[in-house]
This record gives structure tokens, sequence and C-alpha cells, in this order.
């Protein structure tokens, strides 16, 4: 603690530094009388005790407002993934993808218009964990909700539904970093499905059939900047 | 003062799909945004995603941003909608059991209380100290920083080996670097900043 005025006066002046002694809460109580007598005296005074203090308010105050390093880490990774798909084309693949990269998810992939579909997604934040897309071209909604079950295991609930909400066919996989099939589940009558997923990153791969029952051929995006196309990913 | 890049210019980064440009614009929105979750009392595991939701919320739709030195305001406005609809859909999920009278998001929204427009106020008011420590840079920045950033009581010998300067200067260094900042403030158009010209000496009750 520090205080500039061993006597106090009425009517002295008082120094900058006495002010912002004053501010930052480190003025004895004789210099803090001493400034705020001052500060009534002379709004000039008292503009630069008012403005010091909310700047120093301001300052310590932001102790309580600091998100946990991890939370930003994944706010600057997600961002910057996205950053870098929007200098690449927006095409629709594309904003589909940003879609589910909204969502944690980074998707994938939709060639076909007549109601071939796949998607292939990253989980790599634990905050968003329910997705939904729809693709215009074919009519087909597809939700899904990721959930941590007791016994640890993470799945992947969730459905696949044409535009009038009837039950769409499809296939899904989970497939490893190096496009190695981990597990496979087909939607039911409801156009439901589950599947566990695997601990880290993975990608997840919906091929749905058209009314026909073909299976269309699909591809999976790049998951990042420099990934590589691949093509024939349908399973 | 240090080389401060304006939000215009972080923005334009974003938009070339400068990742690096992404990682400054989250350091210096990151506890603007924060402090609105945290206001909003929204539980951890909410709390972060919404924060990511809201950064990005701005990535995606950065080219819709045309106020671009109003980005503090949208992300403040783009949090608290998200807050409220969380917050909106966890009350809706808890009582769905129950009927409820009132259309929950108008009771959640208050989006014209006076009392959250003097927070919103203060919370950007928050951020415009942040923007001038970071366009202060240097010593000050360092010094201020070491005194009121790091709660509790400022240990000053420790505080004036990390600087670099005499523990007998901290105190008239910590007054310049004040008057400094609150320079800073006024021409960002702080509110309780005097004016921009420094007013040591040559005021009445001021020696």
């Amino acid at each position: 603690m520090t205080n500039h005025t061993p006597n106090s006066t009425p009517n002295r002046k008082v120094s900058i530094e006495q002010i912002a002694d004053a501010a930052s809460g480190v003025a004895g109580p004789a210099l803090m009388a001493e400034v705020q007598s001052a500060a009534t005296r002379d709004p000039r005074v008292a503009k630069l005790l008012s403005s010091f203090t909310s700047a120093v308010v301001a300052m310590k105050s932001d102790l309580l407002h600091e998100p946990s390093a991890e939370t930003v880490m994944r706010a600057k990774a997600l961002g910057a993934r996205l950053a870098t798909r929007r200098a690449e084309s927006r095409s629709p693949i594309t904003m589909l993808g940003e879609v589910f990269d909204r969502a944690g998810a980074v998707v994938l992939e939709w060639l076909n218009p007549d109601n071939g579909i796949a998607l292939a997604g990253v989980r790599d934040d634990h905050g968003a964990d329910v997705f939904e897309a729809v693709v215009d071209t074919a009519q087909i909604t597809i939700r899904a909700e990721r959930t941590i079950a007791k016994d640890g295991i993470v799945r992947m609930v969730g459905e696949v539904m044409r535009g009038d909400d009837m039950p769409v066919k499809a296939i899904i996989a989970v497939l490893d970093v190096d496009g190695v099939v981990l597990s496979t589940d087909a939607t039911d009558a409801l156009g439901m499905f589950a599947i566990n997923l695997p601990i880290g990153s993975c990608e997840v791969v919906v091929s749905a059939r058209a009314v026909d029952s073909t299976v269309h051929p699909t591809i999976v995006l790049p998951l990042g900047p420099s990934a590589p196309m691949r093509g024939g990913a349908a399973v | 003062m240090s080389s401060f890049e304006s939000d215009p210019n972080l923005l334009l980064r974003c938009r070339r799909g400068d990742s690096a440009g992404w990682s400054l614009l989250v350091e210096r929105y990151r506890r603007l945004v924060w402090s609105v979750i945290v206001k909003h009392r929204m539980r951890t595991e909410e709390a972060e995603d919404i924060f990511q939701h809201v950064f990005t919320t701005l990535i995606t739709n950065i080219d819709g941003i045309h106020d671009e030195n109003a980005l503090a305001s949208w992300l403040v406005t783009t949090t608290k909608r998200r807050c409220w609809r969380v917050s909106s859909q966890t009350r809706q999920s808890a009582e769905r059991a129950r009927s409820l009278d009132s259309d929950p998001d108008k009771s959640m929204d208050p989006v014209d209380s006076r009392e959250d427009s003097i927070e919103s106020r203060a919370q950007l008011e928050k951020q415009l100290v942040r923007e001038g420590l970071e366009r202060l840079g240097g010593k000050c920045k360092d010094l201020l920083e070491a005194l009121f950033g790091a709660g509790g009581e400022p240990n000053y010998a420790l505080i004036a080996e990390k600087i670099g300067i005499r523990v007998g200067s901290i105190g008239p260094t910590r007054a310049r670097c004040l008057e400094k900042l609150t320079v800073v403030l006024s021409r960002m158009g702080f509110a309780d900043a005097p004016d921009a010209t420094p007013s040591v000496g040559s005021e009445p009750d001021i020696d």
C-alpha cells in the first residue's frame, strides 16, 4: 500500500500518480480522501479517476471471463478448418460440409443428384452433439446425435429420411483415418441407425439408395486442407 | 504503441482462408464471448458448445458482416441469442411433461430490457479496454496486465523482475501507463475516458 500524503490538506493538488494509486486500490485512507476531495472540486480529476477506475475494474474482471484453453483451441481448430475451406470452391458439397462442420463434424460427400448420398465426419469436439443436414436435390434429411453411453462407448444415433418423412434405406459405415471400415449399420424400417464410434478422429459415411434400390458411387471429400480427394468410398 | 491489426483487416484475412488471422480473431474476442455466456449462467458443457457455435457461425457467415467495425456488437448479439436458445431448449426438455402457460422463448428474451442493454454496453467497454491494452503494447501492457489481470495482491518484486524495471518505478510507471491507456481508450470512444489530450500538470487540481 502506498500513501503519498503524509499530511493531508483540504485543497492540496493531487498528482496523476496519486490518482492512479487511488484507482488501483493501493492508496491509503488519507490519500484516498484527498483524491476524492480533489475530484469533487475539479471535474478533470473526477474524470481521470473515473476512467482509471473503469479501466482497472475491466482488467481485473477479465479473470472471470477466461474460457478454458481447450475450448479456445477447439474453436480455433474448427474455425481454421472452415476458413481454409472457404478459400476453396463454394460448391454445394462444400456448403454441405460446412453444415456438418458447424455441428462438429466434417462432411462429406454427395455426388449423384438421384438419391445417392454419403457423408463422412470427424467428431473432434464434445460440445456439439446434434447435427442435421438437408440435401435438397435428393430430398433427403440426415439427423444424427452422438451419445456417450454409461459403458463409455460413444455411439452415433440418427435417421435418414426423405423430404416427405418417409424412411430411406441407407448403409452407414465408420472409417478410421486410414479409410479402414471399423463398423457398419443399416437403417431400419423407420430409417434409423445406431453405430459405435471409436475414440478420436473417424469418418462416417452414409450411402443412401435410390427408390429403385440403386446404390450410387460416392466420393469422400478431403477432411483437411491438404488431404487428397478420395473416390469410390461407397460401402 | 504496438502495431494493432484492425478488425476489418482480420476479417479480410479470415475470408481469404488465413487460419493465423482466424486464431488472432478468436484470441481477441474470446473473453467478450465468454463473458456473455457466463452472464447467462450456462452449464460448463453448454458454455463450451455455445462458444464454439458462435465462432463457427462467424466464420461461416463472415461474408454477411457488413459493418466490420461492429464485430464486437455482432458477437455479443449472436452469443446472447444462442444462450437464449439453448436455455429455452434445456427448459423445454426439463419441463416437457408440463404445459407452459407462456412462450418460453418470449419469456427468456430480454432483448429490449434496459438492464440487458446496460450489461451489453459494459461488456463492450471491457472489450475496448482489452483492445486498448493490445494497442498500447510493450511494457505498459505487460505491467498493467501483471498488476490487474493476474488476480490477488500483485507481487511487486516479481513484477519488477518480469517487466525489467525497479520496484520503486512501478507506481510512477503505472500512472503513466494508465494515462496512456485512457488516451487510447478515448480515441476508441470509451465512454469513461477523458479527452485525448494528456492532462498531467496542466489542470488546477492536478500536480
